[in-house]
């Protein structure tokens, strides 16, 4: 009964009109991103965040986790159409997605990236209205060890993730936890690395670095080649997939469901990995894999209903521990931390309304966005066809004006120049970026429950290891170093899915 | 650039960054009021781990092939470097004369400026410049009350 309530409770605040008309905006302004090659999740909520200042949380909040998730549907438009992912999530629907354009069946996977889409979307809502509640209970037991491990185990989850090389993805982590020491010490209050500069006392603004790293990098090293128009001629037929579609995709959408769901709540792993799972789970599970990567329609829906499923899981950490799951969701909690806001167990009891609000809306959003990405496709095509000269200064504004706005300081306006130019070089070399911005927003906040752990038992690391919780977390978090590496060992001979850069 | 020299190469700008943070944490009190865990805990440690990263990489790179070329790196394309090389100077000019000459005047310059660059039509690029810079404009300044230098044409608002 309980869950009726709060469930009644979320549609009230969501169904006002100011939080429709900012879903609705969130919904429009994620597809868009997810549809523009070149700017992903990541730039799109940064690049946003200055339109939320003054607006009530929940509504900014709102408005934010759809452009996330609306970035996803969007994603598969440009890997269907012309073989270029808007955003990471979107690689394994290219896979397929563009083979079946090729056979002049771009109508049928569109349709059914959509439909998957919103199946995983919605049911990963449900999932984590239901998980959300037991989990903030369990976290209100959890102490500054428990929260500490948490996190490391979330950076090496996605460091172990962001790349090929270990090390690499190793090394963007710490160097984003040492930038993340810039400013004011948490505890002590003294001075680190400022240099005697006041703008950077609060430390080195995430967005900034965020725009940096993943718009004006990617941006640098799409300049690389000639920024000419991109050539579309695919005829795109009818949206609707099939009854052979829907029968072949029904038992995709249940197992990328589940896979997406339970990947993406996981910490550090995020809509990625779950699209990359959930897509070498079916071509597994297939009698006939070797139609994967010729443009079997389950390829598609697999990869699009996981990582939608994903958005949803990746809420949960964040709403119920105050862990984000992946780059964006990390700028999403930063987001809620300049509200005002604490993302944590607390939430959702000193602020039901914002919790099953934002929760409530991603249902009606989840139903925008069909509209939006189904009868609107022709919209989406127009927008692929805008050449990328014409974007690229509008993007470069936008960045420039957002670091600015959300730091405001000139200061933070060379911090995005900086890590743009930082961001081109680690792309050059072959490093993850991902790794290196949530370690930069997760950080400070280890750094302070580390001291308050060693405070608490005076100065030894032996109370990581007395804890029950703790030691199951370690236990994960060497099991996700090692386990990698195990599969890679004893799957020689088969030839394993590269799985692709993490950009979300 | 074979993959071996940017591994190398970079695993030796992680341990160069890892020494001189190392190095400046040391000037940091490592303890106040008792705590444990002192300002200098932190960088201290995360400066450690890093060089320990940048030597993996540079450890690892010797088992790669010398011929293996680094995927990505064309060497001979100058004009793409050109063009890199002129938008990251635009985007530092911007941030440099956004002060002095204000928001309206160097906005339209940058975007007139790059979309001539990047061989736009004049028509488009004059009429894109214009509505961006007067749309953004009123969404963050009139309408997010965000407050945006304007230079020299500061007499007049």
């Amino acid at each position: 009964m309980e869950i009726i309530q709060n469930v009644l409770l979320g549609f009230s605040v969501a169904m006002q009109p100011i939080n429709l008309l900012y879903c609705f905006i969130g919904c429009l302004a994620g597809t868009l991103i997810g549809v523009l090659p070149g700017i992903g999740p990541v730039t799109g909520v940064a690049i946003l965040i200055p339109i939320t200042f003054g607006m009530d949380p929940i509504t900014a909040t709102i408005m934010l986790a759809g452009i996330y998730y609306g970035a996803m549907y969007g994603g598969s438009t440009t890997s269907i159409l012309i073989n270029v992912p808007g955003e990471s999530a979107s690689v394994m629907t290219a896979v397929d997605g563009y083979q079946m354009a090729r056979q002049g069946r771009a109508g049928a996977a569109l349709g059914m990236s959509a439909f998957g889409s919103f199946i995983g979307g919605t049911v990963s809502v449900i999932g984590l209205m239901f998980i959300a509640p037991p989990v903030a209970k369990l976290a209100l037991s959890f102490g500054p060890p428990e929260y500490f491990v948490l996190m490391l185990l979330g950076l090496a989850t996605l460091t172990r993730l962001a790349g090929k090389n270990l090390f690499k993805g190793l090394g963007m982590g710490f160097l984003g936890m040492l930038i993340g020491t810039v400013g004011l010490d948490p505890v002590a209050g003294v001075q680190r690395f400022t240099f005697g500069r006041a703008d950077l006392l609060d430390g080195i603004g995430f967005v900034s670095v965020a725009m940096g790293l993943f718009a004006l990098g990617e941006i640098l090293i799409n300049l690389e080649g000639s920024p000419a128009e991109r050539v579309f001629s695919t005829q795109i037929g009818s949206l609707m997939p099939t009854k052979s579609d829907w029968l072949a995709c029904k038992w995709t959408i249940v197992r990328a469901t589940i896979i997406g769901f339970l990947i993406g709540s996981l910490p550090g792993a995020g809509a990625t990995v779950s699209a990359f799972m959930a897509y070498a789970a079916e071509k597994k599970a297939s009698k006939t894999p070797e139609r994967f990567g010729q443009g079997a329609i389950e390829g598609v829906c697999a990869a699009e209903t996981a990582n939608n499923a994903a958005t949803g899981g990746a809420l949960v950490p964040l709403l119920t521990l105050g862990i984000p799951s992946s780059a964006t969701v990390a700028i999403l909690m930063g987001a809620l931390m300049m509200y005002g806001l604490r993302p944590g167990p607390l939430l959702l009891t000193e602020r039901p309304d914002f919790f099953w609000g934002v929760v409530t809306s991603m249902y009606i959003g989840n139903v925008m966005l069909l509209i939006l990405n189904l009868p609107m496709i022709g919209l989406w095509i127009k927008i692929l066809k805008v050449p990328y000269p014409v974007l690229i200064p509008i993007i470069l504004l936008f960045i420039s004006l957002g670091a600015y706005t959300v730091g405001g300081s000139y200061v933070d306006l060379w911090i995005m120049f900086a890590f743009g130019i930082f961001g081109y070089l680690m792309r050059k070399f072959d490093y993850p970026a991902a790794p290196l911005l949530l370690a930069l927003v997760l950080g400070p906040i280890m750094e302070k429950n580390l001291k308050l752990s060693l405070k608490m038992s005076h100065g030894s690391i032996a109370i990581f290891f007395q804890r029950p919780i703790t030691l199951i977390l370690i236990a994960l978090i060497v099991f996700s170093l090692v386990w990698p590496l195990l599969v890679s060992r004893f799957s020689k001979g088969e030839k394993a899915l590269e799985l692709p850069i993490v950009d979300e | 650039m074979t993959e071996r020299t940017a591994d190398t190469i970079s695993g030796l700008f992680l341990i160069a960054v890892a020494l001189v943070a190392g190095a400046t944490g040391q000037f940091l009190p490592t303890t106040i009021a008792k705590e444990f865990a002192g300002p200098s805990f932190m960088p201290t440690l995360v400066s450690m781990a890093l060089g320990i990263c940048g030597a993996g990489i540079v450890f690892k790179a010797r088992s790669i092939p010398q011929t293996q070329r680094m995927p990505g790196w064309s060497e001979t394309d100058r004009a793409g470097a050109i063009r890199i090389a002129v938008v990251a100077l635009a985007v530092a000019a911007y941030n440099l004369l956004l002060e002095p000459l204000g928001y309206l005047i160097v906005t339209f310059a940058f975007l007139v400026f790059l979309l001539w660059y990047l061989k736009v039509s004049w028509i488009l690029n004059l009429t894109i410049s214009l509505i961006a810079t007067v749309s953004t404009y009123a969404l963050f300044v009139i309408w997010l009350k965000v407050v945006l230098p304007m230079g020299l044409l500061e007499f007049y608002f």
